[in-house]
């Protein structure tokens, strides 16, 4: 219980100082964000003085009190209030990154943890066949694949699957001829475009999995614990489950954790070469046009998924780890 | 406390501590470093990557020595297939790509070096002195770390990046170096808090050493694999972040870099027009490079993890 | 039938890309059922490597390069791993030396029982709870200890489940490596009285490995004596206790002493009497003797909760001493009994929660950063382990050079030639020579003179020794001792002298304080408390140690 109540306190605090970078970063940046941005919404026609208010809460504006400037974007960030996209004009920043992200977290959330539970099994098996071919092919795979830049891949199963052998969509999350609803029709239509992505990510994050689980294994392998295991003539299986990969998992766990923000990003560029229409895409967006109210409402949404698995993976590391609940 | 019988079963590790024994003196820093070189040589998947390394290196330094043509000269027929003039044809925009490939090698080898130096410099400073200090603000900073840790680096390069427009090679420099340190920092935090509850660092108090000495002196030379593996590793982030933002057209498009090349690549159409090596080259030399890095950092584990060293266990 | 017969047994280490080191060469004996046998050797004698052999457990890069092992008939030398591990039920079972991390830490101890029950089958599935409770019941554990995890027990604790584990194969030989040595004083002797308990209940052959020649003595009925990976005597207890054959017995028998006898004799080091002439008209080194007494009133060390909600450790309660100049003075305790927390105290580098220190004019226990200093110009420190006092990366130059630049105003060939001239005082010599090695290049005795020697630098009128030879082997430990009385004796320098041993305390010390959990229980002159003690713990401490002609 005081394990919980700790990380939820670790949590609030990350939170607030995610959100306070959030609040710092246009206004560290040399010129006037908020200016550039209230300048390119002009262009569609009159800014009212509400938009005009929340993007100077969210940019910042040149006069007036930091904090004055903070309590009010705490206000605005509160009531999900980002600001209106100038891209899309007249949508919300808060409609917009709401409808992209269920697409970026099915895809990319799944595909994680995926990658993550194959990864580490494969890890194990390496380990505990260490010198053998079910060692060395995944290891050195893995070392390969893993240095794959995430938006190269992508770009290469798309030139030969997509283009050339023409097997899969090129572009988007569904077909033109259908719209997102609950049918059967749509959902296996989602699936089949998202095979593309989906196989990319898990090709380049599988290896960091495999190395990673395969090092702890090696490690816990040569624990006192796993000789004593052995002395005591318990079955191979149990040994090298139960005892040394048992054991491996946790630290792994922890690095999963740390490396959710890699996989994160990676994932970006994944979707912007697939014209996916996630976060990823829509940051691309974003930044392509200049469009700062919609890159800082993104950023802060990535920030927050990110620092909420993160959450998830220390409440689990607790629970597998009777170390903790003491 | 009690009698532990520290090596019965070490006999071999003694053995071999001996043989090392008889091996030139390594004190000096110079010699420190020799040892490190001649473990991570030892280990053959490391030998791959210094090899390949060397390879990348040589490229950068001697590119217009090597390259047949101008890498920006846009002079020649436009997107043409292999010839013996071009041996991997030309660009939309009429550039020679072997010629590109090869001066795409410098930015990245130099970006890897100096934001893998960068990173590295402020990832042990921070590193020691927080794991040396014992203080309040040991706590804000490991706050801060784990901060840096969490957040999705990449896409704070990508808004850092959008607001300081076409910076070119420093402003991406800038942006990997801002969110590479801290994975260091953490690791040699830790390391340098284990190695000062020991004995000698107690005694170097004891033997009046001021603290900076103790931390360079005594506590420094002994992460000297750790230290390289954060470089090798800010470096292989570096690599793969530089051409990352490139390829989203987010640096100075006009350098010559393998993430420019993808980002024309894709922005010409190359892969409508089927011009796959256009995508295929500059992938593959950004994944050896980095590959390499990967492949060294595995001998400079057997550094500091004999356990992992190379051999059947079972 | 004999139960286990070794014959030819040799164990070689195959490093990669190193040659291959003998580690066990030409092991030949056989264990009869019931038998208790010893194997003693010091570090590196090769005599884990055996036991590892013996229970079937060598693994690369250690290899059985040559001969048998027939246990009931069965060479389990060449023994695929899948017959091994059935022949485990019932035959031989092995506990470790680290019985600390024996266990898994994320499974419960039930979780250990239950998995060797079903790896082996021989316990049904109904019965399994009972059996658990009852081979806990037999290391003397409630059998609440099931439902924790090792994590929530003390070491003794996870030693006897990793007996009661052990056990539980139903073997006909037990092997026990270290079974003790990681636990406290008077955890070993519990433990060790336990094993001996279980052996002559159960009636398995067992074989007791240790470095400790005194202790095997004292429990085992054979003892083989091993050797550079040679077994150089094998004989029964009081054969070897009589008459030890081997020269490297004898030594190592040497090294043996009841600590309340009257006079206490270990070669190398002087005779030690009850009526010792009081050392303190020493002459002194050109007048640099030491002339400041450390005192100590009315100390108490209190630390903050290690977990919140738990109560504040008190490690060091209201202890009150006076060090005289010259004199020494012996710490003993048990671990946790507060004895480092003490000289931690002293040396400036905890500060006491009330109560004062001084020495000389410095106020210890509110001393500022600029006067330790000072304070470590007079008062130094000898450490317990010598592999982790040396920085591995500096010559022994260097890491002598630092408190003579620091200290004094010797600068270069004025520093090395004092650099040289401690060497010496310590018997590193040549002297050169030992100046330009690094820490691995010399054995953990030389090590220790070497830690010694940077003590000394400063010369300094207190030395601290914290348990200097208690990681040290048995035979090198003499001249360890030796040494620390020499620079006393010649130089008169005052020494506090901390350990849990009891013998080397009455070898090299004047006077005793003995702590049990922060408190001083008794004190007085070392002898006289040695040979009468009066406090309970006292009695206890002394009963733990071994004592080979007593057992008799």
């Amino acid at each position: 219980m005081r394990f919980l109540l700790t990380k939820v306190g670790l949590l609030a605090l990350t939170l607030w100082a995610a959100i306070t970078l959030n609040f710092l970063l246009p206004r560290l940046m040399p010129g006037s964000p908020a200016d550039a941005a209230i300048a390119k919404l002009a262009q569609n026609g009159p800014v009212s003085s509400a938009t005009r208010a929340s993007i100077e809460a969210q940019l910042g504006v040149p006069t007036g009190s930091m904090f004055d400037q903070y309590l009010q974007y705490l206000g605005n960030v509160a009531r999900f209030d980002f600001g209106v996209s100038y891209t899309f004009f007249p949508q919300s920043v808060a409609g917009l990154v709401g409808a992209a992200l269920p697409w970026t977290l099915v895809l990319v959330g799944l595909v994680t943890i995926i990658a993550f539970i194959a990864g580490t099994l494969l890890g194990v098996l390496a380990a505990w066949k260490r010198g053998t071919w079910l060692d060395t092919l995944p290891t050195v795979g893995g070392t390969f694949a893993s240095a794959f830049p995430y938006f190269w891949t992508a770009l290469l199963l798309l030139f030969f699957l997509g283009y050339v052998a023409g097997w899969f969509p090129t572009s988007g999350a569904y077909g033109r001829g259908t719209s997102p609803e609950f049918s059967a029709v749509f959902l296996l239509d989602a699936l089949y475009h998202s095979i593309l992505p989906a196989t990319t990510i898990l090709i380049t994050s599988l290896g960091g999995w495999i190395l990673g689980m395969r090092s702890t294994m090696i490690n816990t392998l040569g624990d006192d614990y796993v000789t004593f295991a052995e002395a005591n003539g318990l079955r191979p299986r149990t040994v090298a489950i139960r005892y040394a990969a048992r054991n491996a998992i946790l630290p792994n766990l922890t690095s999963f954790g740390l490396a959710l923000g890699g996989v994160v990003g990676g994932s970006l560029l994944v979707e912007r070469v697939f014209n996916y229409p996630g976060v990823g895409y829509l940051l691309y967006t974003a930044v392509v046009n200049q469009d700062f109210p919609l890159m800082q409402g993104l950023f802060l949404i990535i920030t927050i998924s990110v620092l909420m698995a993160n959450f998830i993976v220390d409440i689990l590391y607790g629970i597998l780890d009777p170390r903790t609940r003491r | 406390m009690t009698v532990p019988d520290p090596a019965d079963r070490g006999t071999h590790a003694v053995m071999v501590a001996r043989k090392q024994a008889d091996a030139p003196a390594m004190t000096s820093p110079l010699g420190v470093v020799w040892r490190a070189v001649a473990t991570i040589w030892s280990v053959p998947k490391a030998r791959v990557g210094v090899a390949l390394l060397g390879f990348f290196v040589l490229l950068a330094v001697f590119a217009p020595l090597i390259a047949p043509y101008d890498p920006s000269d846009n002079g020649f027929g436009r997107s043409e297939d292999f010839s013996a003039a071009h041996w991997m044809g030309t660009t939309a925009a009429g550039q020679d790509v072997l010629s590109q490939i090869i001066h795409g090698a410098s930015t990245s080898v130099f970006v890897g070096f100096v934001a893998g130096l960068l990173s590295t410099i402020i990832a042990v400073t921070i590193g020691l002195t927080w794991g040396y200090l014992r203080s309040i603000t040991g706590d804000v900073i490991n706050f801060v770390v784990n901060l840096f840790l969490v957040i999705p680096a990449l896409p704070l390069m990508i808004v850092i990046a959008a607001y300081l427009q076409n910076g070119g090679i420093g402003m991406i420099i800038f942006v990997v170096v801002i969110t590479g340190w801290a994975w260091g920092a953490r690791v040699l935090r830790s390391q340098t808090q284990s190695l000062r509850s020991r004995d000698f660092v107690t005694a170097a108090v004891f033997s009046g050493d001021s603290p900076a000495r103790i931390v360079f002196r005594e506590i420094l030379p002994n992460m000297t694999s750790l230290i390289v593996g954060s470089f090798f590793g800010a470096a292989t982030a570096a690599i793969l972040a530089e051409a990352g933002l490139e390829f989203l057209g987010l640096g100075d498009s006009t350098t010559i870099s393998w993430g420019t090349m993808l980002f024309w690549a894709q922005n010409s159409n190359a892969l409508l027009t089927g011009q796959w090596i256009l995508l295929f080259a500059p992938g593959l030399c950004i994944s050896l490079l980095a590959t390499s890095l990967s492949l060294i950092n595995f001998g400079v584990d057997g550094l500091s993890n004999p356990r992992l060293r190379e051999g059947a266990n079972r | 039938m004999s139960l286990l017969s070794v014959r030819d047994l040799s164990v070689v280490y195959e490093p990669r890309g190193g040659e291959p080191v003998p580690a066990v060469t030409g092991a030949n004996f056989e264990l009869q059922q019931g038998d208790f046998v010893g194997l003693v050797g010091e570090s590196g004698s090769g005599k884990s490597t055996l036991g590892f052999a013996l229970t079937g457990l060598s693994k690369p890069p250690a290899r059985v390069s040559a001969g048998s092992i027939l246990f009931d008939g069965v060479d389990i030398a060449n023994l695929s791993l899948a017959d091994l591990r059935v022949q485990r039920h019932g035959g031989f079972a092995m506990v470790l030396q680290s019985g600390m991390n024996a266990l898994n830490p994320v499974r419960s101890i039930r979780d250990h029982f239950y998995d060797i029950f079903a790896a082996h089958g021989h316990v049904s599935r109904i019965d399994r709870e009972d059996r658990a409770v009852e081979l806990v019941g037999k290391v003397e554990l409630p059998s609440s200890v099931l439902d924790r995890f090792s994590g929530e027990l003390s070491g003794g604790m996870r030693q006897r489940v990793s007996i009661a584990l052990a056990l539980s194969l139903e073997p006909k030989l037990m092997i026990f490596d270290e079974p003790t040595t990681a636990l406290d004083v008077l955890v070993q002797h519990a433990v060790m009285n336990t094993i001996r308990e279980l052996q002559a209940s159960e009636r398995f052959t067992a074989v007791l490995i240790s470095h400790d020649l005194g202790m095997v003595l004292e429990v085992t009925e054979r003892v083989m004596v091993m050797h550079e990976g040679l077994i150089v005597e094998d004989n029964t207890a009081a054969a070897i206790l009589a008459a030890p054959q081997h020269p490297y017995t004898q030594m190592l028998l040497s090294h043996y002493g009841d600590p309340r006898a009257e006079v206490v004799e270990v070669p190398g080091l002087a005779v030690r009497g009850t009526a010792r002439a009081v050392s303190s008209d020493v002459p002194g080194r050109e007048g640099r003797a030491a002339r400041e007494a450390i005192v100590v009133r009315g100390v108490s060390k209190i630390y903050p909760p290690p977990r919140r909600g738990e109560k504040p450790v008190r490690a060091v309660s209201d202890v009150s001493f006076r060090l005289e100049p010259g004199a020494s003075m012996a710490l003993v305790g048990a671990s946790g009994s507060g004895k480092s927390t003490i000289a931690k105290m002293i040396t400036g580098v905890e500060r006491p929660t009330s109560g004062t220190i001084s020495f000389g004019d410095l106020q210890v226990d509110t001393i500022k950063r600029r006067s330790l200093k000072r304070l470590h110009t007079e008062v130094q420190m000898v450490f317990q382990d010598p592999y982790s006092a040396l920085n591995p990366l500096h010559t022994v130059e260097y890491i002598l050079t630092r408190p003579i630049l620091n200290f004094s105003k010797r600068r270069g060939q004025d520093a090395r030639r004092r650099v040289l001239e401690l060497l010496d005082t310590v018997g590193l010599t040549p002297a050169p020579q030992f100046a330009a090695r690094l820490p691995h290049q010399l054995s953990g005795g030389q090590r220790q003179r070497v830690v010694i020697a940077r003590a000394l630098a400063c010369e300094p009128q207190v030395i601290i020794a914290d348990e200097p030879v208690s990681m040290l082997d048995v035979s090198l430990r003499a001249g360890v001792l030796a040494l620390l009385n020499s620079l006393r004796e010649t130089w008169g320098v005052s020494m506090l002298y901390i350990t849990h041993d009891l013998l080397s305390a009455r070898l090299v010390t004047d006077q005793i304080m003995v702590l049990n959990q922060g408190a001083v229980v008794e004190e007085g002159g070392t002898a006289s408390v040695l040979q009468n003690p009066q406090d309970d713990y006292t009695i206890r401490l002394l009963e733990a140690i071994p004592h080979p002609q007593v057992g008799r």
